[in-house]
């Protein structure tokens, strides 16, 4: 290659990693400009909202679409917020806690299916949900750290923190799905006509169990942060398992009790909550409540936590 | 190692650098590359490098074999022992179970119950490219079409070039092999052609495919909970989405090639733009389209034996490019649909020049969307589920939650058919398109490519085609 070729070339390289190092920075602070005044939605509405009002709250609640979809706050307390999001696990709701004001007394609710701990495939990619936040917070940008999955890339383009959510901030910034400030995080399950057809369909689906449960490292080491961190800072920890339409698979109940007994966490099984009760009208399928369902089980969850908690 | 992958954005450059600023000699070259793609293809599974080696080496035996032989019944036992060779590799790693599994279900419906033996074997990445690669220099030899390499690296680069190795284009021994045996010139146009096209399948690839496959996947997962609307939402996304995701692959495919200095056929010239299913076969997967055509249909007979053989000839080279694809029954209907359209226009329409506009396109697109339930959907049972569901007619606007997503998955796959568009209207080849680009102007593009990338980008474990 001759020597001028070379230099068309570095030319090129490096323009092309100058003009989109910038674009990248002005697209960046455009979108967490936006951001930070978007308060509904998943992607990044709820995770604003929380930081807004977690100082204020009494009791929080965490987890999956679990729990998101089965605790109905406005049973428990007017300062109740539910922080679950779907599809998400035990690396963001352990950074979500970690957010926490410390010393403050709250009641912090955990919603872990107990097949979260054995979950081979668990890689706690989870906590890249939170990647928006990485250059505005610390404690996320810890925990990202960490977690290892932020590769080089991401340090020079720092965009791939908004990966997915461009669309839902410009969405959510001109549109906001509710009125945030009535919205205390509980997201019931309304079926409509095609859902209910298909219910006993979903029902019926049987899954085998795993017979050979080996704890995830990870999964683990999430969750005694989040054991270590309540301890810490005045917190009460109570780890739950909302229901499920016929739990068959007991085996990684009884050792997640075992577990928890052994980090001395209060922990409440409600796999088998609604026994022999349970109607398929309480369902969307065998692991989400319906709307009529979720309000049942928070009204028994209500009243048992103000039978044991003060808040 | 995955062309999306930060292995690959790291492994590139370098190989770039060392090859044209460190290695001026061609045979150094050569070996520089050679090295590469076995670390490409070893990267994946260092153990299958012995059978793409096994494979090479028998080739270049066998090719020189039939050069040097002069009587033609010897040439011919020579060839049939590279078809045996290859195909028998071949239908070990990817056809045993099924042809076994077929057999028992064949023989259980005329009453005899057995037991057929099922392996447990993993399919190596690139199987079927690099044995369709390796017949075609031998075919290509025994017809007298080229003459074999007299040198071994070259013969095995020209079977692994990693640009090409794992999922094509199937490149032929007369195109690649000049090639690699002729001194390389750096052409700075050539480069930025390939820049240009690499981030342009990056984007075909990472933003549209992989985003499309997030929703096929949850229709196709899970049927029974899907109406009208959404299995024909979803299929149409997934005709989309196989198209950017192998177009994609091809273009960076091609674009790395170019780099290096190399010309690779295109592979994909907008497809979904054909007004016939024969113009189609003649814009999609060219090389493979091409390489049936040329070893397998025209071997067979061609069109030279009277309306009855070639329409034998169309159906089975049909039927046998589906079940190249993969074991399955769902990629041989795949092909007969196809091969049954192809005999329609041929014979009863008469379309080979005939154009119908936006009649015909409409015509092809509902044709390929059709066979498109078959290679998509798990098995026969799922495909014929899918239909029944497409054709219940039960189009009610519920998304089942999907909406949203569904408006952003329009949003990017409105972007891509944007530009396949402005490529058709202007009749611009992509492979051309950015060796006339001012400097500003290919900083300006691959910039606002890369942002997409950032904003956009879909996880992905493969690209479809690995799997065949």
């Amino acid at each position: 290659m001759t020597e001028s070729n070379i230099l068309r070339i570095v030319k090129l390289v490096i323009l092309i990693a100058i003009f989109s190092y910038l674009l990248d920075k002005l697209v960046f602070i455009s979108l967490s400009g936006l951001s930070n005044q978007v308060f509904s939605g998943h992607k990044v509405g709820k995770l604003n909202h929380y930081l807004a009002a977690k100082d204020s709250m009494k009791v929080l609640i965490f987890g999956n679409s679990r729990a998101n979809r089965h605790i109905n706050t406005t049973l428990i307390s007017e300062q109740t917020f539910n922080m679950g999001i779907d599809g998400k696990g035990l690396a963001f709701t352990s950074t979500l806690v970690k957010l926490l004001p410390i010393k403050k007394q709250q009641l912090v609710i955990v919603n872990i299916d107990p097949q979260q701990l054995f979950d081979k495939s668990y890689d706690g990619n989870d906590i890249m949900h939170l990647a928006h936040k990485y250059h505005h917070i610390t404690t996320i940008a810890t925990s990202i750290d960490h977690s290892g999955w932020r590769n080089p890339l991401h340090s020079f383009y720092w965009s791939l923190d908004y990966n997915n959510k461009p669309l839902s901030i410009i969405k959510h910034y001109f549109l906001p799905e509710y009125n945030y400030k009535k919205f205390t995080g509980y997201e019931p399950i309304v079926l409509n006509k095609t859902q209910m057809q298909t219910r006993i369909e979903k029902l019926t689906h049987t899954t085998p169990c795993d017979t050979l449960l080996k704890l995830n490292p990870l999964a683990m080491y999430y969750l005694k942060e989040i054991v270590s961190f309540c301890k810490k800072n005045n917190k009460e920890l109570l780890v739950i398992n909302s229901p499920y339409y016929q739990d068959a698979c007991k085996d990684d109940n009884i050792l997640m009790t075992r577990i928890l007994k052994d980090l001395n966490v209060s922990f409440w099984d409600y796999g088998n909550y609604f026994g022999k009760k349970s109607t398929p009208d309480f369902w969307q399928d065998k692991e989400h409540l319906s709307q009529r369902g979720a309000n049942l089980f928070s009204k028994g969850l209500s009243k048992k936590l103000k039978s044991v908690y003060n808040f | 190692m995955l062309f999306n992958s930060l292995e690959y954005i790291i492994f590139l450059p370098l190989v770039f650098v060392v090859y044209w600023c460190l290695f001026t000699k061609l045979k150094h070259q050569n070996i520089l590359l050679l090295v590469a793609s076995y670390i490409f293809y070893g990267w994946w599974d260092w153990r299958f490098l012995f059978l793409i080696i096994f494979s090479s080496l028998v080739d270049y035996l066998i090719g020189l074999k039939i050069f040097h032989t002069q009587q033609q019944t010897k040439r011919q036992k020579w060839l049939i022992a590279s078809l045996v060779s290859n195909l028998g590799i071949l239908s070990l790693f990817k056809y045993f179970n099924f042809f076994s599994s077929s057999l028992q279900d064949m023989l259980l419906l005329l009453g005899w119950q057995v037991d057929t033996i099922t392996l447990n074997l993993i399919l190596p990445i690139g199987i079927s490219f690099y044995t369709f690669q390796t017949l075609s220099y031998t075919i290509d030899i025994y017809r007298g079409n080229l003459q074999p390499s007299k040198n071994i690296i070259s013969f095995f680069l020209y079977v692994s070039f990693f640009p090409q190795l794992v999922a094509g284009p199937i490149e032929r021994g007369t195109n690649l092999l000049p090639q690699i045996n002729a001194p390389r010139i750096f052409k700075y146009e050539l480069f930025k052609a390939g820049l240009f096209q690499i981030f342009i399948g990056l984007v075909r690839k990472m933003v549209i495919a992989d985003s499309l496959g997030v929703y096929v996947d949850s229709v196709y997962g899970y049927p029974e909970a899907q109406n009208s609307t959404t299995v024909l939402v979803a299929t149409i996304f997934y005709a989309f989405q196989i198209y950017f995701d192998f177009a994609g692959y091809s273009d960076i495919a091609i674009g790395s090639a170019k780099l290096l200095g190399f010309h690779f056929n295109q592979n994909f010239n907008l497809p979904y733009f054909s007004q016939s299913i024969t113009e189609f076969w003649r814009r999609w997967h060219i090389s493979l389209s091409f390489w049936l055509r040329d070893y397998l249909y025209i071997s067979l007979g061609g069109n030279r034996k009277g309306i009855t053989i070639t329409y034998r000839n169309l159906m089975l080279t049909m039927l046998l490019g589906g079940l190249w694809h993969g074991s399955s029954w769902n990629f041989v209907i795949w092909g007969g649909i196809h091969g049954i359209a192809l005999i329609f226009e041929r014979f009863l329409l008469n379309t080979r020049d005939k154009k119908f506009g936006w009649v015909g396109c409409l015509y092809t697109f509902l044709i390929v969307l059709v066979a498109w339930v078959f290679f998509r959907a798990k098995d026969l049972k799922s495909a014929l589920f899918i239909l029944n569901k497409l054709f219940e007619m039960n189009f009610a606007l519920n998304f089942n939650n999907y909406l949203n997503l569904i408006i952003k998955l329009s949003f990017f796959l409105t972007l891509g058919v944007s530009f396949d568009f402005f490529l058709f209207k202007k009749k611009i080849p992509l492979e051309n398109i950015g060796k006339d680009f001012s400097l500003i102007k290919l900083i300006g593009w691959i910039t606002l490519l890369i942002l997409m990338l950032t904003l956009f980008y879909s996880n992905s474990e493969n690209f479809i085609y690995f799997q065949f």
